[in-house]
């Protein structure tokens, strides 16, 4: 009976860090700095795109949403940062203030995907007359390229930052459930389940105990993919003006704002557009050294 | 064969009635009176009436999805409630800039993703192969439009070599319509061909690891025939399967695009659609997106038994 044995273990290189006496943490963090390059990167920028959107208000900033005639569209200067845009708003209080939008959207999206995309999988997993139904239902999701369902959805209820979610999350969910019922029916064949059954484990007990861990590591890969879809729908929803409500400054909205002026102040347009792709290459950074570090077939391959 | 390719086929009615439902019903599910909601706020009380029985929101729901769907199976996409207008004909007039955007945007993406993505597998771990890998990471971080006012503001603004406004149709010459069409199709094709040439190298470095590959290396073969001979023919069953795929990203980052580099095709449409919260269109332009999204995979999956005679079904 050492069906334990197998599948937590894919979670180990992470846990590597927490060790206590000083010298070896340095040694330790260092080593895992070196083998795992992405991880690191991708998760500094995105801590430091999480404080600044924690303590945006802090950062030097004023109301990102205070006009004023008189400044409109000033070079960037010592007052203003990054400038003024074209109804004298505070170009550097909006863009730091837009780091909440996209860090809140990605968090929620990512959490409300994977728990709606397991609950789905998971039902899809667990009999054959619910699976074919489900994935049916799923089939014609993906049908739709997720740009158009997620418009389509914006179109069919008022903009708000909780809709965009919404959206967002639909559109994700059935990319998620297919994963996980892909790796449920994997697992239902492998045999510690099989142990288990024999065993006299009941069915909860069997979920809990050896196939949520299992799922989650190709979860947390999951998650930051859905976390980038999400920074990138969410901007790409408010720059064609569906998305986040234009009153509230979104990295997506300030680009939209600046459209207009663009080639006489590229900077309107290309500040929020460098703290977007950079936040976006972040999470893509971290998605990737995770799936290297939790499924080294992946690895090898790619 | 034939019985997979007719099963193949016996299956697209099905799939296309879900999307539709989704499509119809998301209107549905939504908290509120849709024909108040598409009227916006302003509307008065007859102009969400108009709308509700210009909808058919006056019957109940299977009625109006029924006459839906038999006025869909005889092609009518319904009337655009702002322009009043056949939305078939609305989509008819501003399909060509948006199917030669998305046919330039494939091309130049398969051309260049799928060399990239060989070069990488065969100096795998070199430098050559380190700067492609990062380069693709990087262009698939970009969104659409921030790829567009990069491009837009470098080849246009800046060195003033081709146009970023605009669509000349093929009729006034081949000239100015393919050199309004570069950036925006680059443009589109960008993150595209980022995850097609990861793809070729994993699928690539595959098949090197194969027996017959070492073996060509054994008896001397170059490596111009073990890399188009003997690895490529092999790996492209996941290559075409990707590109046929990431096809709905085309799709939807054309909207985009068009919004960007101001092209009145489809995306224009559908912003406009938006703005007035005209919803059949919307409808309209999505099942037509999702129709054809659906062919595409379909003629596909039949194209492996041609590119791969080991698949018999």
């Amino acid at each position: 009976m050492n069906h334990q044995a197998s599948p937590p273990c894919v979670a180990t290189p992470l846990r590597a860090v927490e060790l206590p006496s000083r010298p070896l943490v340095i040694r330790k963090v260092l080593k895992f700095i070196k083998r795992h390059p992405q991880i690191v990167a991708g998760a500094s920028i995105l801590l430091v795109v999480a404080l600044i959107a924690v303590f945006a208000p802090v950062l030097g900033t004023v109301d990102p949403r205070a006009l004023s005639v008189t400044k409109r569209l000033r070079p960037p200067s010592a007052e203003f940062w990054f400038g003024t845009d074209a109804l004298g708003r505070d170009l550097y209080s909006r863009v730091v203030y837009g780091a909440r939008i996209s860090v809140s959207v990605s968090i929620s999206c990512a959490f409300l995907s994977c728990l709606g995309g397991t609950i789905v999988g998971m039902i899809s997993a667990s009999g054959r007359w619910a699976d074919s139904a489900v994935m049916r239902v799923m089939d014609g999701f993906m049908s739709i390229p997720s740009m158009l369902l997620a418009i389509a959805l914006m179109a069919a209820t008022r903009g708000s930052i909780g809709t965009v979610i919404i959206a967002i999350t639909v559109v994700e969910i059935p990319r998620v459930a297919r994963v996980i019922r892909g790796v449920m029916l994997a697992l239902r064949e492998m045999p510690f389940v099989e142990a288990a059954i024999a065993a006299g484990s009941t069915t909860p007990k069997i979920i809990i105990r050896h196939l949520v861990p299992a799922v989650i590591s190709p979860l947390t890969v999951q998650a930051t993919y859905v976390a980038s879809a999400a920074i990138i729908i969410e901007a790409s929803l408010s720059f064609i003006g569906a998305g986040t409500p234009p009153t509230i400054p979104s990295w997506g909205n300030i680009m939209a704002d600046g459209k207009a002026l663009w080639q006489v102040k590229p900077q309107l347009v290309f500040i929020p557009a460098a703290f977007l792709g950079l936040t976006i290459l972040g999470v893509n950074l971290l998605g990737d050294g995770l799936r290297d570090a939790l499924d080294p077939r992946m690895a090898e391959r790619s | 064969m034939i019985y997979y390719m007719f099963r193949r086929i016996l299956m697209l009615p099905p799939v296309m009635l879900i999307v539709a439902f989704i499509v119809f019903g998301l209107l549905y599910v939504t908290p509120g009176d849709p024909a108040a909601m598409i009227a916006g706020d302003q509307a008065t009380p007859e102009e969400v009436e108009r709308i509700r029985i210009a909808m058919g929101l006056d019957q109940p729901f299977y009625l109006r999805f029924g006459f839906w769907i038999w006025q869909l199976a005889r092609g009518d996409l319904g009337t655009s409630i702002f322009a009043n207008q056949p939305v078939a004909q609305m989509i008819g007039q501003r399909i060509g800039p948006t199917f030669s955007l998305l046919t330039l945007s494939l091309i130049i993406s398969v051309a260049i993703a799928v060399p990239v993505g060989i070069v990488a597998a065969w100096r795998k771990g070199h430098a050559i192969d380190r700067i492609i890998t990062a380069l693709t990471v990087l262009a698939f971080s970009l969104p659409v439009f921030v790829v567009g006012y990069l491009l837009a503001f470098s080849f246009s603004t800046s060195l003033g070599w081709l146009p970023a406004q605009g669509y000349v149709p093929l009729s006034e010459g081949f000239g100015p319509y393919i050199s309004h069409l570069i950036l925006p199709s680059v443009t589109l094709g960008v993150s595209y061909a980022a995850v097609l040439a990861r793809t070729t190298r994993a699928s690539m470095l595959d098949v090197l690891t194969q027996d017959y590959v070492r073996t060509a290396i054994a008896k001397g073969a170059g490596p111009r025939v073990i890399l188009y001979k003997h690895a490529l023919r092999n790996a492209c069953v996941p290559i075409v399967t990707v590109v046929s795929i990431g096809i709905a990203t085309l799709m939807g980052g054309s909207v985009i695009t068009e919004s960007v580099f101001s092209i009145p095709g489809i995306g224009r449409l559908t912003l406009d659609a938006i703005l007035h919260r005209d919803y059949p269109v919307i409808q309209g332009v999505v099942l037509l997106f999702s129709a054809s999204y659906v062919a595409i995979n379909l003629i596909t999956d039949l194209a492996y038994t041609v590119v791969d005679p080991r698949i018999r079904y």
